[in-house]
């Protein structure tokens, strides 16, 4: 089944993060908030606009990813990278854990 | 080796704070992204993948070692300890925080005769110029301050 999840890049350091179902943001892919339909997905966008809007994050939208054995990966090449980290250099994105 | 004078460090310092306080409005929500974006870009702040991307200008691709190390103190005192030389004559930084930003561009900066103005590709820029003198004319025109 294919989910939804919100995406944004954090203000204040630009990094890259996904809305939680507690409303916060984590830059981990696998604790963001999954909307399996339409509304859901609207009521976490909505809840992004209102962050950008409070200026917490920038440019939110809805990214589609799957999920399996416990893991979340996105369908976009681009989105994958962007919840890896950087493809080269990969002791000093977030791969390192060195954020 | 370049170094530019009173004037452009004043204009430097003018543009500076400027962007601080374009920074500390975007930062309190009194400016919006769509108000901040061409903003930052005339700073030489972008946003890419990651994370903020800060590009600062190397007239004539030259570096003294004082520059050299003051570029790499701001590596390691506002980045991942590293930065990128682009075939651009420029260095950027690809991890820097947006309130800190001003304090580079302020504080560290100067001190070497550098700066971020207009190393965007949206802003007015001139790099790798080979053309007629007609089109040199123009440029020049375009480029330099009158009082």
């Amino acid at each position: 089944m294919i989910y939804r999840a919100l995406t944004a890049n954090r203000l204040d350091d630009g990094r890259v993060v996904y809305l939680t179902h507690q409303g916060s943001w984590t830059e981990w892919l696998n604790e963001a908030a999954l909307a399996g339909d339409d509304d859901r997905a609207e009521a976490i966008l909505a809840r992004g606009q209102a962050e950008a809007a409070a200026a917490r994050v920038v440019e939110p939208y809805l990214i589609e990813v799957v999920e399996g054995d416990g893991l979340v990966a996105p369908l976009r090449y681009r989105e994958a990278i962007r919840a890896r980290g950087p493809s080269v250099r990969l002791d000093l994105g977030k791969q390192a854990g060195a954020n | 080796m370049y170094r530019y004078d009173e004037f452009d460090h004043a204009f430097v310092q003018e543009r500076v704070t400027q962007f601080s306080d374009q920074v500390r409005r975007r930062l309190s929500g009194e400016l919006t992204e769509e108000q901040f974006k061409p903003l930052r870009l005339m700073n030489g702040l972008y946003l890419q993948l990651h994370a903020y991307m800060l590009r600062v200008a190397i007239p004539y691709g030259t570096l003294s070692a004082r520059q050299l190390r003051k570029l790499a103190h701001i590596a390691r005192r506002y980045d991942k300890g590293y930065g990128h030389f682009t075939t651009r004559q420029n260095i950027q930084y690809n991890w820097p925080k947006l309130e800190e930003t001003p304090a580079i561009l302020r504080m560290q900066l100067p001190l070497v005769w550098m700066a971020c103005i207009s190393t965007s590709a949206s802003s007015r820029r001139i790099s790798g110029v080979s053309s007629s003198f007609g089109q040199l004319y123009w440029m020049f025109w375009r480029v330099v301050k009158w009082p």
